[in-house]
């Protein structure tokens, strides 16, 4: 083999390694790009999802409210009915002790 | 000299394709790292939008709630007070429709000493003159005689501008002893005993 050929040949060769090199070069680079579109995509998705959670942990706040609010509500009605119970029992004594009271009024009267 | 020219060819390319390799594999590390980062980001993001809106929505309904549970106690405050208003209301009532010569005599009572010192003029109120009549005036005049003999008081036939009881007019004051005033004067003092009385289990 001649000089010329032998070195034909391992410039072939080395023509041939740098097209390796890029193609891998060019997969490296795609494999990063995509990563990069796909880390993107997660984070979006990430947006979506915890909007999502929001809405569904506002939609479970409103609910405990509203249960809240109804015991509080039906705890007052029922200390209200308790009240106007107890004064319809408790009317007339109370009238008596008021009615005393005013009629000391005249004993201060002197 | 063909093989080593082999060899040097061979070599060449093997270089490249390991070189090749350790290029990919740092791409798909990098890729990985970029996801894993992305990932973490993304939980981050969303644990923290979470737990600021978990603690704002339970603020909010703290306060809410609040607001309503002051509501609440105002209702049934509310509630007791007028219960509360209802007796003293009867009682001025029952106090007024008394037999009127016992009326009279309750009203002479609350002349206090002092106002009987000086000559005076006693008011009577709008309220009571108009429903036990042009009498009435007489009727207290009597009573206060019978109470106080040596008291020289004129009850005047002009209704004052009150309901029920009276006010006496000295030379040196004015006795306000309507009823409304009475009470009202000893609503904070009594309404204890009468709301305890009242809502008594």
């Amino acid at each position: 083999m001649s000089v010329l050929e032998t070195v034909r040949k391992v410039q072939e060769a080395e023509a041939e390694a740098e097209t390796i090199l890029a193609a891998a070069r060019v997969k490296a680079d795609e494999e990063v790009a995509r990563s990069r579109r796909e880390a993107a995509r997660l984070v979006e998705a990430a947006g979506d999802d915890a909007r999502e959670q929001l809405e569904r942990l506002r939609e479970l706040s409103r609910t405990e409210e509203e249960v809240s609010i109804a015991g509080i509500e039906s705890a007052a009605r029922a200390e209200m009915a308790e009240v106007r119970a107890r004064a319809a029992r408790n009317r007339a004594a109370a009238t008596a002790i008021l009615a005393g009271l005013a009629a000391r009024l005249a004993g201060e009267g002197g | 000299m063909t093989v080593a020219l082999d060899d040097i060819v061979d070599r060449v390319l093997a270089d490249a394709r390991a070189q090749a390799e350790q290029v990919l594999a740092d791409a798909a590390r990098q890729a990985g790292e970029i996801l894993s980062a992305a990932e973490s980001e993304a939980r981050a993001r969303t644990e923290a939008a979470l737990a600021r809106a978990a603690g704002e929505l339970e603020t909010e309904k703290n306060n809410r709630l609040a607001g309503v549970r002051l509501a609440a106690r105002a209702s049934v405050l509310a509630t007791r007070r007028r219960l509360v208003d209802e007796i003293f209301t009867q009682v001025e009532q029952d106090l007024t429709r008394l037999p009127p010569e016992e009326y009279a005599a309750f009203l002479a009572a609350l002349v206090p000493a002092e106002a009987a010192r000086d000559s005076a003029t006693v008011v009577l109120g709008r309220g009571d003159l108009a429903r036990i009549g042009p009498g009435f005036p007489g009727l207290v005049a009597a009573a206060l005689c019978r109470r106080r003999p040596e008291w020289g008081a004129t009850v005047s036939r002009d209704p004052g501008e009150f309901l029920s009881g009276l006010h006496v007019h000295t030379a040196r004051s004015v006795y306000n002893l309507a009823l409304e005033t009475l009470l009202a004067e000893r609503r904070e003092q009594w309404e204890v005993a009468v709301a305890g009385a009242l809502f008594a289990a």
